[in-house]
C-alpha cells in the first residue's frame, strides 16, 4: 500500500472511530437502607430482658464486673430514642417459660401475652454473650544491632486484649406474638494490654454495632462505589 | 486495474476522514460536557453531573460510557426506576462491558433489598 493511502487511512481512524480505551472513575454514591421493620401504625416498644450467655475456653479471661445485660438495655433505651419516634414502655420482670432462644421464638402466646399485659406493639429480645480473650502472644520483629549494623530477628511478647460481643437480636409483635426479626450481630475489637478495661471493650463494640441495630427501626444510608467511565 | 482500485481506496479513505471531521465538534462537545460531569459527580453534585451526562449521550444516544454515567447519577439522586432502565440500555449496547456490568451487578444487589414488595392481590369477593 502507497504512503499516502496508508496515511489517509491512519487519519480516518484516528477521526472517525470512537475512542476504544475508556478511563474509569470510580466514586461514592449514597444510598438507603429500608428499615427491617415496618414502623407504620406502631407507636410504642418494650425491652424485655435480654438473656446473657456465658462461654468457657481456651484463652476466655475471668467474669470481669461489668453488668453485660443492664449495659446493652441502657444502650439500645438510648439508640431508640436517638434514631426512633417509638415510646419506650418500661418492661419490668419478666418470667421466662424457657431460656432457649429457639423455644421461646415459637411461644407465641407468650409474647402476645406480654404484649397485651405491657401494652406495647414491639417487644424486643434475644440472646448477649461478651467474650473477654486473652490475645497476648509473640510475635517476630525485625531489629539492627547497633553492634555490627546487621538485621536480626527476635520474638517479642505483644500484650493485648480481644473483645467479642455476641447479639442475638429479635423484635416480637407485641399484639399477635409473631416473630417479626430476628439476626445476629457480631463484632470483634483488639486492644493493646493484658488488662484493658473490659467497659471500654463492650462500648467499642456497640459503637460498630449501632447502625445495624438502628437499621432495624430506621431507613440508613450506605456508601457504595460506581464506576464513572470516560473518554 | 491497479492504479483504479488504489484511487477508489483511496477516495474511501478521504470519505471516512471527512466524515469523521463532520462529526468532531458534537463529539468534542459531548466529550468536554462529559467530563464536566465526571468533574460534578466526584464533588457529589449529582443533579448537575446527571445534566451533563444527558447532555453529551444527546450528541452520543449510542454511548454505553455515558448511558452508564447517567444510571449511576440516578442511581445517586434516587431515582433507581430510571437508572435500572438506563443500566439496561448500556448493557444492551455494550454487553461485554466488564465495568458496566459490575455497576449494574451492584446496583441490582442493592435495588432487590430495597425495592418496595409488591402489595398483596386484593381479596377476591
Amino acid at each position: 500500500m502507497s504512503r499516502p493511502l496508508t496515511a489517509a487511512l491512519l487519519l480516518a481512524l484516528l477521526l472517525g472511530a470512537s475512542p476504544l480505551a475508556a478511563g474509569v472513575v470510580e466514586v461514592r454514591i449514597k444510598l438507603p437502607v429500608r428499615a427491617k421493620i415496618d414502623l407504620a401504625g406502631r407507636r410504642t416498644v418494650a425491652i424485655a430482658p435480654f438473656i446473657t450467655v456465658g462461654r468457657e475456653g481456651a484463652g476466655r479471661q475471668s467474669e470481669s464486673s461489668v453488668d453485660v445485660q443492664q449495659e446493652f438495655e441502657r444502650h439500645l433505651t438510648k439508640l431508640l430514642r436517638r434514631e426512633t419516634d417509638l415510646k419506650l414502655v418500661e418492661s419490668g420482670r419478666v418470667d421466662y417459660p424457657t431460656y432457649e432462644l429457639d423455644l421461646l421464638s415459637r411461644n407465641r402466646d407468650f409474647w402476645r401475652a406480654l404484649g397485651e399485659r405491657l401494652q406495647t406493639d414491639l417487644i424486643l429480645t434475644g440472646s448477649l454473650d461478651f467474650d473477654v480473650q486473652d490475645k497476648s502472644g509473640y510475635r517476630t520483629e525485625e531489629y539492627v544491632s547497633p553492634y555490627d549494623g546487621r538485621t536480626y530477628y527476635r520474638q517479642v511478647l505483644v500484650e493485648q486484649t480481644g473483645f467479642e460481643y455476641d447479639i442475638v437480636f429479635q423484635v416480637y409483635d407485641g399484639r399477635t406474638g409473631e416473630l417479626l426479626f430476628h439476626d445476629n450481630f457480631k463484632d470483634f475489637k483488639q486492644i493493646e494490654g493484658e488488662k484493658a478495661d473490659p467497659l471500654l471493650g463492650m462500648f467499642e463494640n456497640l459503637r460498630a454495632l449501632e447502625d445495624r441495630i438502628a437499621g432495624v427501626f430506621t431507613q440508613k444510608q450506605v456508601e457504595a462505589s460506581r464506576l464513572l467511565l470516560t473518554d | 486495474m491497479a492504479e483504479s482500485a488504489r484511487r477508489i481506496l483511496m477516495l474511501m479513505a478521504l470519505a471516512l476522514a471527512m466524515a469523521g471531521c463532520g462529526s468532531a465538534r458534537p463529539a468534542k462537545d459531548a466529550a468536554s460536557q462529559a467530563r464536566f460531569g465526571i468533574e460534578m459527580a466526584r464533588r457529589g453534585l449529582w443533579s448537575e453531573a446527571l445534566f451533563r451526562f444527558q447532555a453529551a449521550g444527546g450528541a452520543r444516544p449510542d454511548d454505553a460510557r455515558l448511558l452508564n454515567n447517567q444510571a449511576v447519577a440516578l442511581e445517586a439522586l434516587g431515582r433507581f426506576d430510571e437508572a435500572l432502565a438506563a443500566y439496561r440500555e448500556a448493557l444492551r449496547l455494550a454487553p461485554e462491558n466488564r465495568q458496566v456490568r459490575q455497576n449494574f451487578n451492584r446496583f441490582n444487589e442493592f435495588y432487590q433489598g430495597f425495592r418496595p414488595p409488591p402489595p398483596a392481590p386484593a381479596p377476591t369477593p
